[in-house]
């Protein structure tokens, strides 16, 4: 039972006296000003907290279990590692709140609001958070196991290495989130949102993601083993390295993934996605040339979806690339005199001269990182070729439209 | 897009200022310059665009560009126009996804970028250690690569 | 005490509607400052025999009428008004009231609550004699209003009847309980007729009462709606239908004018129904927040709209699927045969399922915090807890006990337990010592 009436907290609280390790278990502080309070190590078990203002209190390592702190403002409150199994924080605005290492199992936070509100290592098991605000959020290594966050707003939020396995995430929202690590094995997600959100060596094993969008998410390296993708939506996703037996991808929507290891993309067109996935679409080898080689008044051909890295030194060479051909010229490579024609995706650490104008013709893409360099023209793709130029390139390069537009 | 910090002039959207402008501030340009520029600094919102010589420190475009421009460093997005030639020590430009606000739709241009690059890799990874050029050192770009 | 200029003021525990003659709330008994009565008017209704679903017992050599059993042979002692204070007279202290939900079972109970606890100290010998003749004299003008209006009207003062009537309508409201659980459900859902032996011999009796007590409006009202009643008893329908419903709804109409505190029905539709409709979908396994949302943005808010719900429209109307809608629909086609049948007066079957739900709930919550170290599955346990927290909801929306619902909602599992406990055995004691109120067919 509680040592003070709720006057007697009040009084106290005027007074700035600390209300650490008091016992106010099963008192009505609904509504009070609490704000700044020192609860630190306080029983608050079963306490009414309802609507109370909270603002920057201390209620670290506090005891809170079965609390009703519905309505309640613990904005920027501190409540590290205190104890808040069962609690009821519907409604709660939390922004900013520390709730390192916290025990929230079981507790209902439906429709609360923790924006920023750091939640490192906090358990959350069975955890009711639906329609819970948790942008930029900081979950990293937080036990969501069986928890509820359908509908929930988790853009931009921190969850590596956090363990999401058998949750509910239906239809919530983790735009930009970070899943690095994360484990979501058999977690439910269906029209849940992972738009750009990095999923890399995440566990989605048995997972269910049917019709969820994963436009741009990074999946390097995860595991998908029989997750359920009917439906969903991958264009643009990163799948490099990724182990998928079993993986179930009917009626997915996919323009093309990015099956590149990092750096630049390396496109797959959405019709070899499933055989990508299911292992039957084997990356193709590189072919490369090594340093300290030259090669002269040659025609070359490298078919579609092929990957080629030139470190020689290429004079009077015509290379023509397939669709989707990666063409990396690298750091020790020179082409001199040469041209390159096809729907590729070029990129240049060494040096490039060309022969004749325009030099190079018609590539997807066209990259010229800090240490390459580029003399020459280079004729668009008919429908525009995405460029990109680090600081440090050098370059004494036009650019024309393709052909077929003038 | 990275905006000035401090005092800079400033051509709102619906404005559109046809002549010679020289400032000793920063220029953002949300509407329309036509003329020449002689600033520190221009930057160039998406709805900006400007059409002219330009004499530059810094640009930052996600608007529209056409004419000349003359600058140390380049940071580009949004559109550039037919007949544009760019001259800078540094230029970039980001790789983005089709439609994304980061995708450079370029025109005809010619790129001035750096020192001019030979074919000798050894003097120039030894050259590299040194400082790079101005921009008005870059020679114009060679016969026989018109477009 | 907030007074309107309609002649009725505010209860300030509960804050139901009362008339400013009042001299008790009846929606929690407690004393209306300035008219608190002592035990002695219980022995009013006693004698008068009023009782609550059952019939008085035969008195030989009385009148009967109607329900209610008048005494006789009663000396009749030195006139006094009904205005006078006993309370004030008695020195009685009123006690803080009951639970605000729950109108008094009887007058006799609402009285013995606002005075039972209360440290009434003894009227001095010198005040007994008095006092005394003055209650024998409240007794015995009230059984003449009865038995005999003219017989007041020629002898009573105008304002003996004035206050005789405002008691009355006071009685009316306790017991016409029934009718008006009735008449929420007739809003909420389909009752089934078994309903009509129920009311009509509560609104009959009720009737013929106003009626010898000069209350035209009132006994018409009441007649209106037990004609409806009756009317609506035809055919070989279980349920009413449509055009008995609005006819049921029309005659209600006059007695919501005239007893506002009892028949604030669509208000007291507003607050139970949304408890029992969020209830019973959360009872459906799949039910989150985020099918809430999508049933309640197309609308689905009311408990007649998901009775004549079907799965698949459901399904395209919420955008969700065909299986959930059809667990959704059969949840409701369960409660609706449950609500359509009329619960006895005193609820004891209710009352009986929350007994057993809070014994459920004591052993889930003991098991809970046993926890692992009993091998308690705690997860199992603590879904368990929440759904009979559920049908507890339901079962308190449809008594009328809102405020308790959302005061369990604050509570820890413990307090939980303990309050329910306490609730149904403050129930079970009210049912209990309620004086029967006459409801036999005339």
């Amino acid at each position: 039972m509680a040592e003070l009436t709720r006057d007697e907290v009040l009084v106290k609280i005027s007074r700035k006296e600390s209300l650490a390790r008091a016992d106010l278990s099963g008192l009505d502080l609904s509504g009070c000003d609490l704000a700044g309070a020192d609860f630190r190590r306080a029983e608050l078990d079963g306490t009414n907290l309802e609507n109370a203002r909270l603002l920057r209190a201390d209620l670290t390592n506090a005891s809170l279990r079965e609390a009703f702190l519905a309505g309640a403002d613990l904005t920027e409150a501190r409540l590290e590692k205190a104890d808040l199994e069962g609690a009821n924080l519907k409604r709660a605005v939390l922004d900013g709140a520390n709730l390192d290492r916290a025990t929230l199992e079981g507790a209902t936070l439906s429709e609360a609001r923790l924006r920023g509100a750091r939640l490192t290592g906090a358990q959350l098991d069975s955890a009711d958070l639906g329609g819970a605000n948790l942008e930029s959020a900081v979950m990293s290594h937080a036990e969501l196991i069986e928890s509820y966050l359908g509908g929930a707003n988790l853009s931009s939020a921190q969850l590596s290495n956090a363990d999401l396995s058998s949750a509910n995430l239906e239809e919530a929202n983790f735009s930009g989130a970070v899943l690095d690590d994360a484990e979501l094995s058999k977690a439910r997600a269906p029209g849940a949102i992972f738009h750009n959100a990095s999923m890399t060596r995440a566990t989605l094993s048995g997972a269910q993601f049917v019709r969820a969008n994963l436009v741009g998410a990074d999946l390097r390296h995860a595991r998908l083993e029989s997750t359920e993708f009917a439906g969903a939506m991958l264009t643009g996703a990163r799948l490099f390295g990724v182990s998928a037996a079993g993986v179930r991808l009917n009626e997915i929507s996919a323009e093309w993934i990015d099956a590149g290891p990092d750096g630049g993309q390396k496109r797959v067109p959405g019709n070899d996605i499933m055989a990508l996935l299911e292992g039957r679409l084997q990356p193709s080898a590189t072919r490369y040339f090594g340093e300290g080689d030259v090669l002269r008044n040659a025609a070359l051909e490298f078919g579609a979806g092929s990957s080629v890295e030139i470190d020689s030194r290429f004079e009077n060479c015509t290379i023509t690339l397939g669709d989707g051909t990666d063409l990396v010229i690298g750091h020790c490579g020179v082409l001199k005199d040469c041209q390159i024609n096809g729907t590729g995706n070029v990129t240049v650490h060494g040096l490039f001269f060309e022969r004749e104008s325009p030099g190079i013709v018609g590539p997807r893409q066209f990259v010229v990182s800090s240490q390459g360099a580029v003399v020459g023209t280079v004729e668009q793709a008919s429908q525009n070729t995405v460029f990109a130029f680090e600081p440090g390139c050098r370059l004494r390069m036009r650019i024309v439209r393709s052909r077929s537009q003038s | 897009m990275d905006g000035p910090k401090g005092k800079q002039t400033v051509v709102e959207e619906g404005t559109h200022f046809r002549g010679s402008l020289t400032s000793t501030c920063p220029i953002v340009v949300n509407g329309r310059i036509e003329g020449d520029i002689d600033t520190p600094g221009l930057f160039v919102s998406s709805t900006g665009s400007v059409k002219g010589r330009v004499k530059v420190g810094e640009v930052q475009s996600q608007g529209e560009l056409e004419g000349e421009f003359d600058a140390e460093s380049v940071r580009l997005a949004g559109r550039i126009k037919d007949k544009t030639v760019l001259r800078a020590k540094v230029l970039e430009v980001q790789l983005a996804t089709e439609g994304s606000k980061m995708q450079v739709i370029f025109g005809e241009t010619e790129l001035a970028i750096g020192e001019t690059p030979t074919d000798d890799l050894e003097a120039q990874r030894a050259k590299r250690s040194k400082k790079p050029g101005r921009p008005s050192d870059a020679p114009p770009i060679p016969e026989g690569t018109g477009g | 005490m907030a007074e309107s200029a309609s002649g009725y003021t505010q209860c300030t525990r509960c804050g139901a509607r009362i008339d400013t003659t009042a001299r008790f709330c009846v929606q929690c008994g407690a004393a209306v400052p300035g008219g608190s009565v002592g035990r002695e008017i219980a022995k009013t209704q006693r004698t008068t025999g009023a009782s609550r679903g059952q019939p008085p017992p035969p008195r030989s050599g009385g009148s009967r009428t109607g329900n209610t059993q008048v005494g006789t042979g009663r000396a009749a002692s030195q006139r006094r008004t009904l205005q006078m204070d006993v309370g004030q007279a008695l020195n009685a202290k009123a006690k803080p009231a009951p639970e605000p939900e729950r109108a008094a079972a009887s007058m006799s109970q609402a009285l013995a609550e606002v005075t039972a606890a209360a440290p009434s100290p003894a009227p001095p010998e010198a005040q007994a004699a008095p006092i005394a003749a003055i209650l024998d004299d409240i007794d015995s003008t009230f059984d003449n209003i009865l038995q005999d209006p003219r017989k007041v009207s020629q002898e009573s003062r105008p304002d003996d009847i004035e206050q005789a009537q405002a008691l009355f309508r006071q009685i009316t409201v306790a017991y016409i309980g029934p009718v008006r659980d009735f008449m929420i459900e007739l809003r909420m859902g389909e009752p089934s007729k078994e309903w009509i032996q129920v009311c009509a011999p509560a609104l009959a009796s009720l009737g013929a009462s106003a009626e010898r007590m000069g209350l035209a409006p009132l006994a018409t009202a009441l007649g209106e709606l037990r004609t409806a009643l009756e009317a609506a008893e035809a055919g070989e329908a279980t349920t009413f239908n449509e055009s008995a419903r609005e006819q049921l709804l029309a005659a209600s109409h006059g007695l919501a004018t005239l007893l506002p505190e009892a028949f604030a029905v669509d208000e007291e539709r507003d607050r139970r129904e949304p408890i029992i409709v969020r209830s019973l979908l959360c009872q459906v396994p799949g039910v989150r927040k985020v099918q809430l949302d999508k049933l309640y943005r197309a609308g689905l808010t009311s408990l007649s709209m998901y009775y004549v719900a079907k799965p698949a429209e459901l399904a395209q109307t919420t955008g969700l699927a065909l299986d959930l809608c059809e667990q959704i629909v059969r949840r409701f086609t369960r409660y609706k045969s449950m609500a359509s049948i009329p619960p006895d007066p005193q609820r004891s079957n209710e009352l009986a399922q929350l007994e057993r739900l809070a014994e459920r709930l004591t052993e889930l919550n003991d098991a809970f915090e046993r926890g692992g170290s009993a091998g308690v599955d705690k997860k199992r346990a603590r879904q368990e807890r929440g759904e009979v927290m559920l049908e507890i909801s339901v079962i308190l929306a449809r008594l009328g006990e809102v405020g308790l619902v959302e005061n369990l909602e604050r509570f820890p599992f413990q307090r939980k337990v303990e309050a329910l406990g306490a609730f149904i055995k403050k129930r079970r004691a009210a049912d209990q010592t309620a004086a029967p109120f006459g409801t036999t067919k005339n």
